[in-house]
């Protein structure tokens, strides 16, 4: 079974990895969703697999008897996933905003944000480019 | 002491509610406050000069074995006096100079800063306290030269002092810590009760360069002098404060604190002297072809400083004259910067060449000049004279040819300076040249200052103890207990004396001659962009080539690396890691599968599972639809949270199915906001990227392989699982962890997730708003 | 959302959503013992809401809520710094749990400590936050 948590591991990094170097935005986020499945997995197989035995302390007894599941690590990926939700949405807001400022989801378009002195050109024009009807949510305007 | 230091922050911080209510007058406050500190200092001088010394400790990261701990001595009290007693004038003087001016809170907050750190740089017996309000003076420095903040030059010259100082500073720091690790302690008494320190040490040699490059950055000894000249663009009051009486003593002030640990060092004596002198030889020389008054009074500052740490390195014999000539040239410079200032005031010039026929023009401040000049000349009874008459007799017994033709050209320069100041006063007046009257204080100030300088050497008798005191703390020995007298008799001092005043008078008379080669040499301005004459091979262009070479390499680097392209980014740190990591894992043994300790049983359901988990995860790659992609990642999540649950993670497995959802949810409200799919890159920009993913997903599967066989100490889940019930009242040892015993994590953690909420909801809200406010 | 507003949907929301709500409470209160906790709690509840969401509206997903979703996340937050309080008291370090037992008849014995309110405080920092993320973007 270790092997095959390793081979998911690899799987959900090498898949996180592809959809974080393409040019579409929207891709980048569903590379950061696979990133963080695949820490959090390496995180919980790197503390070793026992099937079936959650640290929980029986009613009759003061202390878990081993073998018993890590709990520390599970700690750990606990908050991890609550965390990297709040990241996610996010991120997904930011690059929503920024799609509407600058009209493209193409990150190629988007490196003169990170440039010395310079002010990416579509910044100055289309400040809300609206993509959208405004009225479409059930808010009814 | 600490309740000095206390109430001059204070009032720093006070300062723009006080300008706000006083306007102008919150400078009398200030005067004030630095008025009773003087009268307090004034009223320890028996005492100190009787040899004690007054404590005090301030408990402050006790774990570290820091503390404000100050000491007040001899050497501390002199500098402490003249800090309070010049700040009482230059405060006053404020109230007349900069009247009303719009940003008067901030110098104000600036100064008293400033005389709080300097004060405490005198009086700190800690190393660490010392250095937070050495840089501290630096950057009161920095805003107050920057005061007048429309100029460039101003600016710059801000940028300028603060950039040399700051790098002394570093050094400082470095040396100030090797001499702690040398010594054991961080403690300027206990240090100094060690004594000399072993010469031979190369840290103890680090040590005093660095303390060295510190002080002379600080007090502008030559290569790095051309700052003071520059910083001269502050206000008056802060040149003849900061740039003149004290702040530019700091460095001074540091050798003669130090000199008792390091004065046995064999380079101490060469290395002050050499650099003393040439810093006082080099000031003397720039000194007489200026025009500007204050640029003129800069350069005789950095030749007096230099004189200063020349004494220094002349041992005990100089220790005397450093005292005196300290007090002498604080008074009279202060008072020649104060007067500097009134005539620009009342003129709105301050060249040479654009002022004259002062004394029929405004007579009262005609006679305040003639005042403070005598006292600057060095023309007994002066105190001027008395410390004049001190060096020169230290470098004639020193009988080093090279060191009295220093000091004598030195001081010609210097006296030569103060003769020049005398210049406006006389000759033909130019057109258009007209005074108006001036605030009391601008000229009371001067007036006050250069009177004490005038008679000051006829009360010098009564400054004897003081003088012992101060050369006590500087040779670190017992009492010498020295005679001051104002009159020697006919001597070959005196003689050398008149003859110095004589020639720099000469000089003064002669100075239309000189500036003409002061103006073909590029001496008489700042230094241009396109520098001519010495300008082209001085410090100052070294300086200005080093920082645009500082910036250009910053800018070079920043392209280079801060390209924009994520993609490039990210392709950085994995091949940094996949060699770094990637090598790593290689080489450990626990890759292997036979060093797996053991294997546990896979059965149906998990293969299953895995095999959802590898296609799904495939799949969210391979779509080309954005709802196919995040059906794959439902499905990836369900089946994680399954395969938690089945090795011993209920609570994740919960979580995860939650956040899966939520996910989800969030997904498809917000993926139809964002744009559709499109395949951007080229075919081979696919490929290669898909190879890289492969090599990625290959050293983390080793990696994921090689953690799961190596195994850390389990020491803290066991306790956590030992201890849950007992100590936590818990059964889940997971809950437990998150709710009890790493509390505070969870705390961070809730606190990220409330900032990530923050966050969008700043984000989002913008529109939203709009929206309301059409609908 | 007009698509999804089936009348389906709202009526198995109308059950489904209360329903959620006490059953993230019971998961909460349980997760000292059993698998559960704040997290796993909050986020049932706001499952609960995201289903009013999608079935009904914002509008009423935040009638039903009552309070500013922000404004709730700050109460969990200053809830779980307050827990942490008690024992600065007693002179221990911050968050560490204090126990008092109190016996109710019949031989039951309730423990109450503040690493419950801790909990309670998670809870609620938890629901504030994610709904905030979810209206937000129900909103656009």
């Amino acid at each position: 079974m270790e092997i095959l948590f390793a081979l998911m591991v690899g799987t959900l990094y090498g898949c996180a990895l592809y959809l974080l170097l393409r040019r579409s935005i929207v891709k980048l986020l569903i590379g950061l969703i696979l990133l963080g499945n695949g820490t959090n997995l390496l995180i919980f197989s790197g503390s070793g697999l026992v099937r079936g035995r959650p640290p929980l302390v029986p009613v009759d007894a003061t202390s878990v008897p081993a073998p018993y599941a890590d709990p520390l690590p599970q700690a750990l990926i606990l908050t991890a996933i609550v965390i990297s939700f709040g990241v996610l949405v996010y991120a997904v807001a930011l690059i929503y905003r920024t799609y509407r400022a600058l009209a493209t989801d193409d990150l190629d378009n988007l490196t003169s944000t990170d440039r010395l002195g310079e002010v990416p050109a579509t910044a100055h024009v289309a400040v809300e480019v609206p993509l959208q009807p405004i009225h479409g949510s059930g808010k009814g305007g | 002491m600490l309740i000095g230091l206390l109430v001059l922050s204070v009032l720093a911080v006070i300062a723009p509610l006080g300008v706000r209510l006083l306007r102008r007058r919150f400078g009398y406050l200030a005067a004030l406050v630095s008025l009773v500190l003087l009268v307090w200092y004034a009223s320890l001088l028996p005492s100190i000069s009787r040899g004690d010394e007054r404590r005090e400790v301030l408990s402050w990261l006790p774990t570290l074995g820091s503390a404000v701990a100050l000491r007040l001595d001899g050497l501390a009290l002199l500098f402490a006096l003249l800090i309070t007693g010049i700040g009482t004038l230059v405060a006053l003087y404020t109230v007349g100079y900069l009247e009303d001016h719009p940003r008067l809170a901030r110098f104000w907050v600036s100064l008293l800063l400033f005389q709080t750190a300097m004060l405490g740089i005198v009086l700190a017996d800690d190393m660490i306290v010392l250095f937070v309000f050495w840089e501290l003076t630096s950057v009161a420095s920095f805003f107050l030269i920057g005061f007048a903040e429309e100029r460039a030059r101003a600016r710059m010259s801000a940028q300028q002092a603060f950039l040399v100082t700051a790098v002394g500073g570093l050094g400082l720091l470095v040396g100030l810590l090797l001499l702690a690790k040398q010594t054991g302690s961080f403690r300027l008494s206990e240090i100094l009760a060690q004594g000399p320190l072993p010469a031979g040490e190369i840290l103890v040699t680090s040590a005093f360069i660095l303390v060295l490059l510190g002080a002379a950055t600080k007090s502008a000894q030559v290569p790095f002098h051309f700052w003071l000249p520059n910083a001269m663009e502050a206000p008056t009051p802060v040149s003849a404060y900061l740039h003149s009486a004290t702040m530019v003593k700091a460095g001074v002030y540091l050798l003669a604190r130090l000199s008792p640990v390091f004065s046995a060092h064999p380079w101490w004596e060469p290395s002050l002297v050499a650099l003393g002198g040439l810093t006082a030889l080099a000031g003397a020389l720039l000194t007489v072809p200026q025009r500007d008054l204050k640029r003129l009074l800069a350069y005789s500052t950095v030749s007096a400083l230099g004189l200063l740490i020349l004494l220094l390195g002349l041992g005990e014999r100089g220790a005397k004259a450093f005292t005196l000539f300290v007090l002498a040239h604080a008074l009279y410079k202060g008072a020649a910067f104060l007067v500097a200032g009134a005539i620009e005031h009342a003129t709105g010039q301050r060249t040479l060449d654009t002022l004259g026929d002062l004394r029929r023009v405004t007579p009262l401040l005609a006679s305040t000049v003639a005042i403070v000049v005598l006292a600057a000349a060095g023309l007994p009874p002066s105190a001027g004279f008395v410390a004049k008459e001190t060096i020169l007799g230290v470098t004639l017994q020193q009988r080093l040819p090279p060191v009295v033709l220093l000091t004598s050209l030195a001081l010609i320069g210097q006296t030569a300076a103060a003769w020049l100041v005398l210049r406006p006063l006389f000759g033909r007046r130019p057109a258009h040249l007209h005074a108006h009257e001036l605030h009391w204080t601008l000229l009371a100030c001067p007036i006050l200052l250069g009177t004490t300088a005038l008679v000051g050497g006829i009360v010098a008798p009564a400054f004897a103890p003081l003088v012992s005191a101060v050369t006590a703390s500087v040779l670190g020995t017992t009492l010498p207990m020295y005679e001051l007298a104002f009159w020697h008799g006919v001597t070959v001092e005196l003689g050398v004396s008149m003859l110095i005043i004589v020639t720099a008078a000469a000089l003064a008379v002669a100075w239309p001659r000189l500036i003409r080669l002061g103006d073909r040499l590029a001496l008489t301005e700042p230094l241009a962009d396109r520098p001519r004459g010495l300008g082209r091979i001085g410090f100052e262009r070294l300086y200005h080539t080093g920082v645009a070479g500082i910036v250009r390499l910053g800018t070079q680097q920043t392209r280079l690396l801060q390209n924009g392209y994520l993609r490039i980014y990210i392709t950085t740190i994995v091949v940094t890691a996949l060699l770094l990591v990637g090598a790593t894992v290689l080489r450990t043994p626990y890759l292997w599968p036979s060093s797996l300790p053991s294997w546990s049983l896979v059965d149906v359901v998990d293969i299953l599972l895995v095999l959802i988990i590898l296609v799904s995860s495939l799949a969210a790659v391979r779509a080309t639809e954005r709802l196919a992609a995040i059906a794959a990642l439902g499905a990836l999540g369900f089946c994680l949270a399954l395969l938690y649950a089945r090795f011993g993670a209920p609570d994740l497995a919960i979580t995860q199915v939650l956040v899966d959802t939520l996910t989800v949810v969030l997904l498809v409200f917000a993926f139809y906001r964002l744009p559709r799919y499109a395949r951007l890159s080229s075919t081979r920009a696919r490929f290669r990227d898909a190879v890289l993913a492969a090599a990625f997903g290959a050293m983390m599967a080793a990696f994921a392989l090689a953690t799961q066989a190596f195994r850390y100490s389990e020491r803290i889940s066991a306790y956590f699982a030992e201890q849950a019930y007992p100590l936590a009242h818990g059964r889940n040892v997971v809950n437990v962890i998150l709710v009890d015993f790493r509390a505070l994590d969870t705390l961070g953690e809730i606190t990220v997730l409330a900032l990530a909420a923050l966050g969008v909801a700043a984000l989002l809200a913008r529109r939203s708003r709009r929206r309301e406010g059409s609908a | 959302m007009s698509t999804l507003t089936s009348i389906i949907l709202r009526t198995a929301v109308r059950w489904i959503s209360p329903l959620l709500l006490l059953f993230s409470v019971f998961l909460l209160l349980r997760g000292h013992h059993e698998p559960g906790g704040g997290f796993s709690g909050g986020l049932i509840a706001a499952t609960g809401f995201a289903l009013l969401t999608f079935g009904y509206s914002v509008r009423t997903a935040q009638r039903v809520l009552r309070i500013e979703p922000l404004s709730l996340t700050a109460c969990g937050l200053v809830l779980a710094l307050l827990s942490g309080l008690p024992s600065l008291l007693t002179g221990q370090p911050f968050l560490t749990g204090l126990w008092i037992d109190i016996s109710l008849p019949g031989n039951v014995v309730l423990e109450l400590g503040t690493p419950l309110l801790f909990d309670v405080g998670v809870y609620l920092a938890v629901i504030g936050a994610t709904l905030t993320m979810l209206f937000e973007f129900a909103e656009e």
